[in-house]
């Protein structure tokens, strides 16, 4: 298939101003593993500071040999004080200057799947917080036409001093996707507890939803000691990127967690299984607003 | 010879082929077993400092959200010399939820285990129900919240307990590790497999790859260790650390790699 360039291997990212943290990230390069695939990266960045339109393009930032890892301060592109995305556009050397290729679905797997990046969020003391996790090309209308969203996460937590906040983040390679998401959520927690909402996730826009907060909306009582929910989310036309971030406001400290997705519970649940779920589950009574 | 087959053979006299055939093919549709992977494990902290708690959900109801599923989550706890310390069952309702408090339940219990294995198996209450045959294998995910002195973190398992698991990899973490502000770095590894094995877990410079710390450690089956790394014992202090080990003790058990900062945070996640 032609694949743009840009869209072969990405990382989304956000910033995490909003929570006093910078943000660095430490791409990897594992296609050494992959025999003839083996290649080294030309790394470029797409800043959205203010969602769209793309803030920057900064091309050639850093050479990723293979069996190597770059570092890469995000301050330096999105030096604001404003929460922003970041997509790391990863274009195998041979490819740089070309705007589109030919390449198989099994390349594409193959690059993507074996990419393990870190997003660390770090302070001037220090103090730091990270994830590895990976993002394939989501969103993109040649190469990701099917894209949904599912959440089960039984880890969420608020207490005084401890939020949970679950971080969505809505992009693509491509700077024209214009997509809003719209996501369906569910809080479920001991004792009968729940809750549910809708909310909008605007392109390239980083949204965190503090489940301290929704509980709090709701006449939730919230004490010293953790109390637990878990949340349900479901959108069905975007593929967003959902990290769980929790934090305690006396100390700062940060915990960055990302979720799995459904076929890390059921070998069969992707393709054909997974679009049934999802349609059960959106039929469901799960997600019903209460009137 | 069991009953079934007894009657098996007593209709196979009885009854013309083609009725055994559509027998045989009934019979291959029925629910019979479903399959399960093995418990899924990751480690729980109880020193005294930190706090565990275990979240899991229904994920069958999620899963099959028109299929009515009550379940049985079953807990295993281990202790770090690999004894089982505490089998604890929770019911699930459909779609529910619960977390577990690991310093509360031990303390009802009477047990003192700083660390371990926790391993959870979730289990429809009527597990052959035809329905859950579009699943395939299952696996019981969960997630432990670590919180105490100020910090926080989270993870997810990474591997499952029992007798299949062959000695892992070599492994290197993808994690880059800044030495700015660090004062220590724990690993905390478990053993998931059914005997015990030995590793070494290594520091090495993130940019010559020199190996400038190293800890072997003979972790016994189903238990844990956790190798501690103070930075102000290192001969020199690189700007960037990776983690590594000679050998995992199964196939995907990352340890969790736990930050310890001047500042008194620490911070964890899986390696």
């Amino acid at each position: 298939m032609q694949c743009p360039v840009d869209a072969i291997h990405t990382f989304q990212v956000r910033t995490l101003h909003s929570l006093g943290y910078r943000t660095r990230v430490a791409l990897a390069n594992k296609s050494h593993l992959l025999g003839p695939r083996r290649t080294d990266y030309r790394v470029d960045v797409s800043v959205y500071d203010r969602g769209s339109p793309r803030a920057r393009f900064a091309e050639a930032i850093g050479h990723l040999a293979a069996d190597r890892r770059l570092v890469i301060d995000c301050s330096t592109y999105a030096p604001g004080d404003r929460d922003a995305v970041l997509v790391f556009h990863l274009v195998p050397e041979r490819y740089a200057g070309m705007a589109a290729v030919e390449v198989s679905r099994e390349d594409l797997m193959a690059l993507a799947s074996i990419q393990d990046h870190y997003v660390e969020y770090y302070r001037d003391d220090g103090c730091s917080a990270g994830v590895l996790y990976q993002t394939g090309p989501f969103n993109h209308p040649k190469l990701s036409p099917k894209s949904t969203t599912l959440v089960q996460a039984p880890k969420y937590y608020a207490s005084k001093t401890i939020d949970t906040v679950l971080s969505l983040v809505n992009a693509c390679a491509d700077p024209a996707y214009d997509r809003v998401a719209r996501v369906r959520c569910a809080l479920v927690g001991p004792g009968g507890l729940r809750a549910t909402w809708s909310d909008e996730v605007a392109p390239f826009v980083p949204k965190s939803i503090s489940v301290r907060d929704e509980l709090v909306k709701r006449g939730v009582e919230i004490g010293d000691e953790p109390r637990f929910v878990c949340l349900y989310a479901l959108c069905e036309n975007a593929t967003v990127v959902p990290l769980t971030i929790l934090s305690n406001s006396q100390s700062g400290a940060l915990g960055i967690e990302h979720s799995l997705s459904p076929d890390y519970y059921a070998e069969t649940m992707r393709g054909p299984a997974r679009a049934r779920m999802l349609e059960r589950l959106s039929a469901s009574s799960l997600f019903e607003v209460a009137r | 010879m069991t009953a079934i087959a007894s009657a098996q053979r007593l209709l196979a006299k009885v009854l013309p082929e083609s009725a055994m055939k559509s027998l045989a093919s009934l019979r291959a549709r029925l629910p019979l077993h479903l399959p399960q992977a093995p418990p899924i494990a990751v480690m729980y902290v109880n020193d005294g400092v930190t706090r565990s708690f275990v979240g899991i959900n229904n994920f069958y109801s999620f899963l099959l959200a028109d299929e009515i599923t009550e379940a049985i989550a079953e807990l295993q706890f281990f202790a770090f010399d690999g004894a089982r310390v505490l089998v604890h069952r929770v019911p699930l309702a459909h779609f529910g939820a619960e977390t577990i408090d690991v310093e509360a339940l031990f303390a009802r219990h009477d047990i003192a285990s700083p660390y371990g294995i926790v391993a959870a198996q979730i289990t429809p209450r009527h597990p052959r129900r035809d329905a859950y045959r579009e699943l395939g294998r299952v696996f019981s995910q969960f997630f432990v919240f670590y919180e105490g002195a100020g910090s926080v973190a989270q993870v997810h398992p990474l591997s499952q307990i029992g007798a299949h698991n062959a000695v892992g990899e070599p492994f290197e973490s993808s994690q880059l590790i800044t030495t700015a502000g660090l004062i220590e770095l724990d690993v905390l590894q478990y053993n998931p497999s059914a005997e015990a094995r030995a590793i070494e877990h290594r520091l090495l410079d993130a940019e010559t790859r020199e190996i400038v710390a190293r800890a072997p450690a003979t972790i016994r089956a189903l238990g844990a260790c956790c190798t501690q790394f103070r930075l102000a014992e290192l001969a020199a202090v690189p700007e960037r650390l990776l983690f590594s080990a000679d050998r995992l003790p199964s196939g995907n058990s990352k340890p969790m790699l736990r930050r310890r900062f001047a500042s008194g945070i620490t911070t964890m996640s899986h390696a």
